[in-house]
Order: C-alpha cells, then sequence, then structure tokens
C-alpha cells in the first residue's frame, strides 16, 4: 500500500492540456527550464516540440553551424531535436551577457572575453544587438553597455568575413554577392543591416526588374541583357563621377546597395550579375586588364556554333584556362561582353574583335584567360587591391574632398578588410600587412591578435620576423591580461574627477575626464614640444586625460580645465566614445557616472 | 433599453446579462446566432454562479473593448505578461477561483480573459526554483531518479566552455 500522504491534488495539472498549453505560452524564456524540471506531465507539455519551435523561431539570427532554414522546413517536425537547440541557445545566450558583463566591469582579460562571444557565431548575435539598443532607463551601465556590445557585434560581423574567405579559399561555392559583402562586414556599424538584408534587397531589386520587364523571357540573351543594364541605370546603378572613383563607398557593395548608387566598374559589374543570376541569366564578372566587364553567356539555342553548346556549362572558375587561343576556345563562342561603366544607350555591348584588339599586346596564352569569367577569388582580390589604393593614393584632405555626399567609413576598417582578403587568399606572405596588422591590433582592435595568430603567423617563415611577430601577439595578451595601476587620492592635490565635464580654457572644445595623474608623465619631447613649462603652474599640477568631441583622447593640464555642468543635450558629441570609459550620463550632476573603478577606485 | 438574456450557472442560478455583455463569449455569442432571439435562461452547464458571475463582472468592464489585433503583433509582443490593473486586481483571487475562471473562460471561448488568467499564472511561475513551483501548484515530483538525471544533462548540453 502507498504510504505517502495523501496530498490533494494539483488543479494546476487537472486543467485540459489546452490551457496548460496556453499558460506555457506566457511562461518566459527564464523560467520555462525550471517548470519543465518539476513532474513529467509539466516537462513533456513544456518539452512540446511545437512550442519549443516557436521559441526559436522569435530569434532572428542563428549561427550557420545548425543549419536552421533546414530544421524550420523539415515536414517532421520530430525529426528535429528542437529542445536541444533550444537549451544551447538559452546558454549561449546566457553565457554572452555574462562575458559582456565582465567585459563592462573589468578593464582586463577583453581578449578572450569578446573572442568566447564570437566563438557562439550568430547565436549571440541577437544577444548582443539587445544589448547594444539598451535604453538609459533599463540598465545601471547603458553608455558602457551599448559601447562594449557594439565592439563585439562589430568583431562578430568581421569573424564572419573571415569565414566567408576561408569557405571561400577551401573551393566552397561563394556566390560573388557574398564574397564581395564581406568587406561591408568590416565597416558597418552594429544596427546596420548584415548579408541577408542586402541579399534579399537584391531579390526585390530582381522582382521588380521583372515586373517592369513582363516579356523578359521571351527576349534574346543580348536583349535581355541590355533590357537588365538599362533598368539598373535607371535605379541609379551607374558610372559614378569621375571626381567620387575613389571615394570609399564606392568598393563596397552593400553601402552601394543601401546608400548612394553610383559606382566603380568592379562594383556595377557584381550588381550586375548579382541580379541576372537572380532572373535566370548566366552572367560573371571578367577581370579584364584595367576595366572589369560582365560576361553574358548566351543561351544553347542562340550559340553560333553547334559544337559550343557542350562546353557551355560550369564555365565559372577554369573556362578557359587550358584552351590555347580564343577561336579554339568553345565555351568563348558563347559570350557577350558588357561594358557596365558606359551608359545603356551607348552600346555597352562590345565587339569581341575590338576586345582582342585590345589584347593585342598581351601574351597570346594569356588572352582566352582574359576573356573568360575571372574566379571570385581573383575579383574579391581586386576589390582589396582597390580599398588599399584608395588608403593610399589619397591624402587626408583629398580624401576629404571625394568622400563629400558619401557615407563616411573608418578607413582603418577598410584597410584591415583588404589586408584580410589578402592574407586569407592570397598564398605566401607580405612584410607590409604583418606590420599593418601589428599596428591595427595594438591601437584599435586587441582581440584581432586572434587573426594575426591564426592566419598571419603560420605564413610568416622561420626566422626574425617569426619571432618578431610572435612576440608582438605575446605582448598583446600580456597588456590585456595585466592587472591596471591603481590611483589612489592622496589629499586634495587632485581637483577634477573621472566623468566631470569640461570646456578647455583657451580652445573651447568639450570634454570628459577619464584619468589623471598628479603631474605631468608624459616625456620630455612631448613636454617640449607642448610648451608644459610655459604654463603658469608648469609641469608640476595635475594633468587629466580627457575624451574630446572631435573623437580625439588629450592629456590637458589642471589650468587648462574649465569645469562645466552641462544638460544631457550638450554633452550628445561626447556619447560615441564615452561607453569606453563612463556607465552613464548623471543628469543631476552634469557629469559622467566612471566605468574606471579598477584604475581610480577612488573617484 | 439593452436588449437583455438569461444565463443558467450549473448549480441552478439565474443571472440576467445584457447580450452585448454576454457576447463577449464566442460561445454563447455563436448560440445567439444559430437560435436568435429566446426567453429561456442559456444553461451553462460547466460554470457555477460564483464563477460565472465573476466571469460576466469581467466582461461588463471589457465590454467597449475592440476586438484584439493580436495577429499583427509579433510574437515577443504577444507573449508580453503585462497585465493592466483593473485585471490584476481582479484576478486577485485564490487559487481554486482563479483555476476556475481560466476554464470558464477556456469553455465560454472568451480569449482575452483566458490570455489574461494564463498570464497571472505565468507570473505566479516567474522567478521560482522548480521546488518553490511544485510548493505554489501541489504538484507531486514523479520523476525517477534516472529521468532526474536525464533531464539535468539535456540542460547541462552546451553549458559554458
Amino acid at each position: 500500500m502507498n504510504t505517502t500522504t495523501h496530498r490533494q491534488a494539483s488543479i494546476l495539472l487537472s486543467l485540459p492540456e489546452e490551457v496548460i498549453t496556453s499558460i506555457i505560452f506566457y511562461i518566459s524564456e527564464s523560467s520555462l527550464v525550471e517548470l519543465s524540471r518539476t513532474c513529467r506531465k509539466l516537462y513533456r507539455l513544456c518539452s512540446s516540440p511545437l512550442e519549443i519551435r516557436q521559441r526559436c523561431l522569435t530569434r532572428r539570427w542563428w549561427d550557420r553551424r545548425h543549419n536552421f532554414t533546414a530544421m524550420v522546413d523539415c515536414k517532421d517536425i520530430h525529426k528535429v531535436n528542437w529542445l536541444k537547440l533550444y537549451i544551447h541557445r538559452m546558454n549561449v545566450e546566457r553565457t554572452t551577457t555574462r562575458l559582456l558583463d565582465e567585459i563592462i566591469a573589468n578593464p582586463t582579460n577583453h581578449i578572450n572575453n569578446f573572442n568566447r562571444i564570437v566563438d557562439f557565431g550568430y547565436d549571440a548575435k541577437d544577444t548582443l544587438a539587445r544589448h547594444a539598443q539598451v535604453e538609459d532607463d533599463q540598465v545601471d551601465d547603458p553608455l558602457a553597455r551599448r559601447f562594449q556590445a557594439s565592439i563585439a557585434l562589430q568583431y562578430l560581423h568581421r569573424r564572419r568575413a573571415l569565414q566567408i574567405w576561408q569557405d571561400l579559399r577551401s573551393g566552397a561555392d561563394v556566390p560573388l554577392e557574398v564574397a564581395l559583402l564581406a568587406f561591408d562586414l568590416f565597416v558597418i556599424t552594429g544596427d546596420s543591416p548584415d548579408i541577408e538584408e542586402t541579399l534579399s534587397d537584391f531579390d526585390s531589386l530582381s522582382q521588380l526588374f521583372l515586373s517592369q520587364t513582363p516579356e523578359f523571357y521571351l527576349l534574346e540573351t543580348s536583349e535581355k541583357a541590355l533590357a537588365l543594364i538599362t533598368f539598373l541605370w535607371e535605379q541609379g546603378f551607374k558610372a559614378c563621377p569621375l571626381g567620387h572613383y575613389r571615394a570609399m563607398k564606392n568598393q563596397f557593395i552593400g553601402l552601394t546597395m543601401r546608400t548612394v548608387r553610383t559606382a566603380i566598374p568592379l562594383t556595377l559589374v557584381a550588381i550586375f550579375c548579382a541580379v541576372a543570376r537572380r532572373v535566370g541569366m548566366k552572367a560573371y564578372p571578367c577581370g579584364f586588364p584595367n576595366h572589369m566587364l560582365a560576361i553574358v553567356e548566351a543561351e544553347g539555342n542562340e550559340a553560333v556554333s553547334v559544337s559550343c553548346a557542350s562546353a557551355s556549362a560550369g564555365a565559372g572558375a577554369t573556362a578557359g584556362k587550358s584552351s590555347p587561343t580564343t577561336a579554339a576556345n568553345p565555351a568563348a563562342v558563347n559570350y557577350q561582353y558588357y561594358d557596365l561603366f558606359c551608359s545603356p544607350n551607348r552600346h555597352p555591348r562590345l565587339d569581341k574583335q575590338r576586345l582582342l584588339d585590345d589584347l593585342s599586346t598581351h601574351d597570346p596564352s594569356l588572352i582566352p584567360y582574359l576573356l573568360s569569367p575571372s574566379p571570385i577569388l581573383n575579383i574579391v582580390l581586386r576589390q582589396a587591391r582597390n580599398i588599399i589604393n584608395t588608403c593610399q593614393l589619397t591624402s587626408r584632405a583629398e580624401a576629404d574632398v571625394i568622400n563629400i555626399g558619401y557615407p563616411s567609413i573608418n578607413h582603418t576598417y577598410a584597410l584591415y578588410s583588404a589586408i584580410a582578403a589578402h592574407v586569407i587568399l592570397k598564398p605566401g606572405y607580405s612584410h607590409n600587412y604583418v606590420t599593418q596588422m601589428s599596428e591595427i591590433c595594438n591601437s584599435y582592435l586587441p582581440m584581432d591578435v586572434r587573426f594575426l595568430e591564426e592566419e598571419i603567423l603560420p605564413t610568416v617563415p622561420e626566422g626574425r620576423e617569426k619571432g618578431m611577430l610572435t612576440n608582438v601577439v605575446g605582448a598583446l595578451r600580456a597588456q590585456d591580461e595585466m592587472p591596471r595601476t591603481v590611483a589612489r587620492r592622496d589629499g586634495e592635490g587632485v581637483k577634477y574627477k573621472i566623468g566631470m565635464v569640461l570646456r578647455h580654457v583657451r580652445y573651447g572644445y568639450l570634454g570628459a575626464v577619464f584619468g589623471w595623474t598628479q603631474e605631468c608623465k608624459q616625456g620630455e619631447d612631448w613636454v617640449q614640444v607642448m610648451g608644459v613649462d610655459g604654463l603658469n603652474r608648469g609641469r608640476r599640477q595635475p594633468f587629466y586625460h580627457v575624451v574630446v568631441e572631435d573623437g580625439s583622447v588629450r592629456y590637458l593640464a589642471e589650468e587648462s580645465i574649465r569645469l562645466i555642468k552641462p544638460q544631457l543635450q550638450s554633452v550628445q558629441p561626447l556619447m560615441a566614445l564615452a561607453g569606453k570609459y563612463f556607465k552613464r550620463f548623471d543628469k543631476e550632476n552634469g557629469m559622467f557616472v566612471s566605468n574606471m573603478q579598477a584604475e581610480f577606485p577612488d573617484d | 433599453m439593452a436588449v437583455q438574456i438569461k444565463l443558467m450557472s450549473s448549480d441552478q442560478a439565474m443571472l440576467v446579462v445584457d447580450k452585448e455583455v454576454a457576447e463577449r463569449s464566442v460561445l454563447i455569442k455563436n448560440m445567439l446566432d444559430d437560435i436568435g432571439e429566446v426567453d429561456e435562461a442559456i444553461p451553462i452547464p460547466n460554470v457555477n454562479e460564483a464563477v460565472l458571475k465573476k466571469v460576466i463582472e469581467w466582461c461588463e468592464h471589457h465590454k467597449g473593448d475592440s476586438p484584439s489585433t493580436n495577429d499583427e503583433e509579433s510574437d515577443s509582443r504577444k507573449r508580453s505578461t503585462d497585465i493592466e490593473e483593473w485585471d490584476q486586481k481582479f484576478m486577485q483571487v485564490d487559487q481554486e477561483m482563479l483555476f476556475e475562471i481560466i476554464l470558464a473562460a477556456n469553455y465560454l471561448d472568451i480569449k482575452p480573459l483566458l490570455d489574461v488568467g494564463c498570464k497571472t499564472v505565468a507570473n505566479m511561475i516567474k522567478g521560482k526554483s522548480p521546488e518553490e513551483i511544485r510548493k505554489t501548484f501541489n504538484i507531486q515530483n514523479d520523476f525517477t531518479a534516472e529521468e532526474e538525471e536525464q533531464i539535468r544533462r539535456e540542460n547541462e548540453w552546451a553549458e559554458d566552455r
């Protein structure tokens, strides 16, 4: 006989299952696991695939390793282990938040923590995006949280770009526009559209084209090509003004889709090919010397010679390589060449003979190769070179003029994207890239030391340089792990505190204090150049590290500082960087709240 | 004057309500649409007088509500457990009554009331450990030791690396 005491039956459990399921619908994410662990019945209902699948669907981003779309499309819901996926996801979200909290709370160990987050892949993206958009009144540290979450998001995007090019390197089938959108991943800010959004822009563009060209499928290949070229010009995808050829935006296909649509040939060709493929045309980029053309492959029944038909398929990466001359290259017979940098009413289709004439000075054995579709990898490398040229050929002043009216792009990140493409896609190594990447990691992106370690270090030949790079990498990590020196306040020596807002006494610019020293700690050279000894109180007065409204960081003498107590609106220019040092803005006291306790515990 | 109808609870109590109010219940509305004007009381065999009164009270208060357009809301919005103040007070009843109201709302097909009830229960579960939930709702832990172990392992899957 059962000896346990008879307990009153649970009313909750006696409800019809459909009602319990309705209750479970409202159970918060964090409580669902707890509820499922109470008894068998609730476990079964809480972990029902239908319910869990629904919860998984509320997430926008999934890491590609899950192949989430296939899971969703799976006809038999029981074939997919939704519960396992969900629990994994919950763990990722919790851990991501915990790691981000740690990054915000501690100035050390950022390299490890950021890298642990990005190792979750896109499973972490929704969580990071949520933190990056947190409202001022939701948390205690909105500035720091948004700042660090955006940094993590951008890093996540960079890791995805590297992955795309690694796939390309290993021979995977990566569409041209995706391979080029990887560049965009380096320069977009945290809340910008990702690759998927831009791909769906391509889909919409293709649908618009088809709806405006109802006769499309009845047209000959050349008519189709011309119709599409004309359509894209009308949509604004046309030659950029020559004075803006080197505008940085022109190198980025995603930004071209969404901002200023005029662009350079390579970008226009890539957009053309992406739309063409979506409407069923065979179109490829053609890396002609000093220019970029589009190749459109005529359909089988339009072929000039019957014998060509067999060679037309799969013309991608290897086409033309084995054929000694163009005339004997059957696939090339089906190719039509288009110059998209030229207006559609000025005959963008190029005469094959003219192209051959242009190439007459080239090695004849290369000609078939030059007139064939270029491997996507080559196009990516070409774009990388364009970016490097754009960074290097234009002076700061020139760049300012050229980029007027274009979205502003961080040149360091642009350069990084180009270097990364080269490092991944081109065998061998370049001393230049090693130096530039070390500098980028050292000054801006310490967490990317991993790129140095994983991609660059193995390519450096044994010897002195390898030794040096190993030291650089080690130093970056050691610096990140080293506890910060603590500055205690003793006496009244230092007047101002971390977070106080100021204007420069003479120049009037706005800034906020994020550090101080009892006296000037810069080297003698700096002291001389800045004329510190000419100040009333000279070098033996407190100096302050100040983040300034133009985004720079300065080191100011106490006497150069005039304290202010501004309203929230007046400190907006400081907000972009404020999160690096401060938790939030304290409206009552007109100052920022320090997030520098590790170094300045008394402030 | 508003058209009134009569409802008969399971314990044979007769309640007179405005037709408009009673029609918050999709079940009653469909019934009235089918049979047209009636003098006799409509039997509500699954709901006793006390509960039926509570349900009518809720329907009175919400008779002006526009029909819900839940479909347009995002899933996360729909899952929000925010409850408006009047409803919160209304739901401050003992557990037995709470579940009776939920059952009645389910039977009478009053979706917004069912939602409020479910949200109230969800809020009672929020933040509690499994043991606390068991205590609150009189739930017997019927897992075997092996099952407990299996669930524990399931939850650890891909735990912090």
